[in-house]
């Protein structure tokens, strides 16, 4: 599907693995111009264990993903890995990693960044965060050093009361977006520079 | 609203739409609306597969509507596809656009494309949407688009100047995180800002100076041996070489105006940004805040990616959290005796901050009005006579750098006596800090152009010691006092001084607290339990803020400052990047008093404004003296505008501008407007305090509305009989899917 085109950007010279038509589409699905996409592109063949070998339907596996030094130490990896796998098995192919990169680039506006946001804190996948959640997430938050049970619970709760509007003892989608929209670092913590 | 077809779902038939939230409440009462036939419920939920709900509900949804879909009902059904697997999103598309013709056929393609980027959606899905849309496009239309967007993608290109030092600050918020970086970016800016400012006064200003060919001061014929400087206070750094030596071009009239622009072009381009990024941030109602909430989700910091550095902020963060905890369970009761305690202290303390503020003032008043011994500066002589000589040179600009390096130390302790919360303690210190700085700077300014009283005839100032002050050599014998000091060049290498200790105070104080705490704790030598020292974001925003201030004040009397401070700020820069990287550690408190960018640009602003006074205060009080610098003939600086006396000159059908001109700056004018504007301040703050009180109406029906509709839903769906085998799957999927499709009713309301 894919074939070595010389682009027709001003990359200046080199064989390009994206066709033109190719690098248009990603240039306007994704947020990114495409230098950058060229550049996600080397980032993803250095993941991979034979560089010289990837092709655009190389899908990377979970461990290798992990070794990128931008997510290796984060402690939300695996969920970021797992919501953007489109196969759901954790591996990536480069349009997912395309599609990862695009969401924490600085460019991307803050609706995106919320509803990716709310996938990755659901850890339970239900759509909605709730107790469980919240205390896999305080628990990853707090690292090493682990709340006790009681400041724990008392933080849920504290968490509930301040954004729960419907009282259904977690957090929507609705109730999650409108708390982070009003907050202007939201868009400036969830971001990874390539 | 495009979820009408969607609610539409859960409602038997009833195509009347759907009301808006936000007035109506009646609606929540009208039971009719929301009533759910039992009879469709159990057909709907029968096969329990999503698919078959999916079928029946797209085929309802359009028998219902009796058209087909729009772009944006498409893009919703994308968005939440997540629901509904077997949707198939290509065969939806192409359906409907193979029903549109023309114009509409075009206004779709454009809308899914524009509306695909944002949806949640994998990315091969997207890109084979996109083929859909875009194989039969019209070729003209198709090159527009493009261009479009290339256009706008390249803009981000262009951009590369502006990203100066931008690897180096990826490395640092590499460890130390985004508050860290803001700091770094703030003195990015400042760069800038000050690079500008120091072109466009050099090519106004500087350059025609230079065509005259004079760089230096011609000392022969007069004899004055004012300035510090040797022969840089000659140079065109300062004020008094400028003359209006220059054939057809008036340097006094370029100098006054370039300063004038230079300024409402800075304050121009702070309120903008700081309008842009308060308009991108919508601000949460009054007293609102979700300190919790906003912790759990909002403030870790995804752009740290070394190991070390997580660990550090997850430490932080833990401590921010238990903090928090903390002041929620500390509410509590205190006994009388140990309030009045507290009370009390708070009123020491605040005595002594008074007390502090006063004396420091006191001090650079009484320090500024020393005459200092002019003495040139003779390396030959002994060490003593030499650091004494320094000594009463830069002894006004050591006061100052001293105080200032003192002062903040003592409110930090003090107002740890006065027991407050600690994000209170943070919110008091920078108070105190800040208003420390700007009182210093204005006590600095106006006691050094008490000098300038001298020319209005007033007393002469007392020398100190009899050498070799410059004697009255002037024709000007009306005062006995030393006229030829050229007073704005007086004042202006004091704020040089200033600059240069200041920036001398900051790198001695990061070398011995920093880098030696640093390599104390490196090779441990010290045997009690150190760490390394925090890169204290605060102080550091603090210092540069100062800076600046000094750099606009000294604008008006040496107009190359900004040059100055450009070379100051790339010094700091790579001083402050190197010690944090090699000896700091990130800030163990979040730091999140600031909403990031805007606090720093609003503590700019004010500085300008506490800066632009005094001097627009000296310009309209004082005479500039009388031999040196462009205004050198005149009564008052601003006289150089003469415009008014040109508007003689106008025919006389424009004469009535000139009377205009005349009425408009009597105070008959200016007060009624200045009534205007403020009655136009009130009129804002009324109204955005009953937008508030809007919001808090909203919530609270917003609340009371999904109460409501949940019981009535969990009434409906548990008591249907058909369902009761069912049991809890069927109620999970009702609250599954009500959870999505009403909640998207609240977030389009």
């Amino acid at each position: 599907e894919f074939c070595d085109v010389i682009s027709k950007d001003n990359m200046g010279g080199g064989s390009s693995i994206f066709t033109k038509q190719e690098l248009d589409d990603y240039q306007e699905l994704t947020y990114f111009t495409k230098k950058e996409i060229h550049h996600v592109y080397k980032r993803f063949k250095s993941l991979a264990p034979n560089p010289e070998a990837v092709t655009k339907a190389t899908k990377l596996s979970r461990d290798e993903l992990y070794a990128l030094p931008e997510i290796k130490v984060n402690p939300f990896k695996d969920r970021i890995v797992r919501v953007f796998s489109s196969s759901g098995d954790d591996s990536m192919t480069f349009e997912d990693f395309l599609d990862m990169m695009s969401v924490f680039c600085d460019h991307a506006p803050l609706a995106i960044k919320i509803e990716y946001a709310f996938r990755i804190y659901d850890f339970d996948e239900d759509d909605s965060l709730g107790r469980e959640d919240l205390r896999k997430l305080i628990d990853r938050l707090t690292g090493e050093m682990k709340l006790g049970e009681s400041d724990m619970e008392q933080l849920i709760q504290a968490v509930i009361e301040e954004s729960d509007l419907d009282n259904d003892d977690g957090l929507s989608f609705a109730e999650f977006e409108h708390k982070m929209t009003k907050n202007p670092e939201f868009v400036t913590s969830f971001r990874i520079r390539m | 609203m495009e979820f009408n077809e969607q609610s539409n779902l859960l409602r038997n038939g009833g195509d009347r739409p759907t009301t808006s939230y936000g007035g109506r409440a009646q609606t929540v009462r009208d039971a009719e609306e929301y009533s759910y036939d039992n009879s469709s419920f159990a057909v709907d939920y029968e096969g329990l597969s999503s698919s078959d709900l999916v079928e029946s509900s797209r085929s309802r949804s359009k028998s219902i509507l009796g058209e087909r879909e729009s772009a944006s009902d498409i893009l919703y059904r994308l968005r939440y596809s997540f629901l509904d697997p077997d949707l198939d999103s290509e065969h939806v598309i192409s359906e409907t656009q193979d029903c549109l013709t023309g114009q509409d056929k075009l206004r779709f393609k454009e809308d899914i494309l524009e509306g695909i980027r944002e949806v949640c959606l994998p990315m091969k899905q997207k890109l084979r949407i996109r083929r859909i849309i875009t194989t039969d496009r019209v070729n003209r239309r198709r090159d527009q688009n493009s261009k479009k967007y290339i256009s706008s993608k390249s803009r981000k290109n262009g951009s590369g100047f502006l990203h100066l030092w931008e690897s180096s600050i990826t490395k640092l918020t590499a460890y130390f995180g985004s508050t860290v970086a803001s700091y770094f970016t703030f003195l990015r800016t400042l760069f800038f800002l000050n690079l500008v400012t120091g072109i466009i006064l050099f090519s106004f200003i500087g350059v025609p100076q230079i065509t005259t060919g004079e760089f230096l001061l011609d000392l022969d014929d007069k004899g004055k041996t004012f300035g510090h400087f040797g022969d840089l206070s000659y140079s065109m750094l300062f004020y008094g070489i400028y003359q209006d030596a220059v054939d057809g071009f008036s340097l006094p009239l370029s100098y006054f105006l370039t300063w004038i622009a230079v300024n409402l072009l800075t304050v121009l381009y702070l309120a903008s940004s700081m309008y842009l990024r308060y308009r991108r941030s919508k601000l949460s109602d009054t007293g609102s805040d979700f300190p919790f909430t906003w912790s759990m989700f909002c403030y870790f910091d995804f752009t740290i990616n070394t190991k070390a550095g997580v660990k550090d902020h997850l430490k932080a963060f833990c401590t921010d959290l238990k903090e928090k905890i903390r002041e929620e369970k500390s509410l509590e009761v205190v006994a009388w005796l140990k309030k009045l305690q507290i009370y009390f202290l708070r009123l020491v303390s605040n005595v002594i901050v008074l007390g502090l503020l006063g004396g420091s003032g006191y001090l650079i008043y009484y320090v500024a009005q020393q005459e200092p011994d002019e003495r040139d500066v003779d390396f030959n002589e002994n060490l003593k006579e030499l650091a004494k000589e320094i000594y009463e040179r830069y002894r006004l600009a050591a006061v100052v750098a001293i105080l200032k390096l003192v002062v903040p130390s003592i409110f930090k302790l003090l107002v740890k006596m006065e027991s407050y919360q600690p994000r209170t303690e943070l919110k008091f210190t920078l108070a105190r800090t800040t208003f420390f700085h700007y009182a210093s700077l204005i006590v600095f300014i106006t006691s050094l152009t008490k000098k300038a009283d001298c020319i209005d005839g007033q007393e002469p100032q007392i020398t100190s010691t009899p050498s070799s002050v410059p004697s009255n050599h002037s024709t000007n014998n009306s005062t006995s006092c030393a006229t030829n000091q050229c007073w704005e060049n007086i004042v202006g290498e004091e704020i040089f001084k200033l600059i240069l200790v200041d920036l001398g105070v900051c790198i001695a104080v990061g070398i011995l607290f920093d880098v030696l705490i640093a390599v104390f704790v490196r090779t441990r030598t010290c045997c009690c339990k150190m760490d390394y020292s925090e890169f204290v974001v605060t102080s550091n925003v603090l210092d540069l803020v100062y800076g600046q201030g000094l750099v606009w004040l000294g604008l008006y009397f040496s107009p190359l400052m900004a040059l100055v401070a450009v070379v100051k700020l790339f010094i700091v820069f790579y001083f402050r990047y190197f010690v944090a990287r090699f000896a700091n550690i990130p800030p163990k408190k979040m730091f999140r008093a600031s909403r990031s960018g805007s606090f720093y640009l609003f503590l700019l602003l004010i500085t300008w404004i506490l800066c632009f006074i005094p001097v627009v205060y000296i310009l309209i009080e004082k005479t500039p003296s009388v031999d040196c610098g462009p205004f050198a003939k005149k009564d008052r600086a601003y006289k150089v505008i003469d415009f008014l006396d040109s508007l003689d000159d106008l025919p006389s059908w424009l004469s009535w501008v000139k009377d205009a001109l005349d009425y408009i700056a009597t105070a008959i004018v200016i007060i009624p407007v200045i009534v205007v504007l403020i009655l136009l301040v009130l009129y804002y703050r009324v109204k955005s305090s009953s937008y508030n009180a809007l919001i808090q109406e909203l919530r609270r029906q917003l609340v009371f509305e999904r109460k409501i509709e949940r019981k009535k839903v969990f009434a409906k769906a548990l008591s249907v009989p058909a369902l009761g085998s069912l049991g809890k799957t069927t109620g999970s999927a009702v609250t599954g899917e009500m959870s999505r499709k009403t909640s998207a009713v609240t977030f389009t309301a």
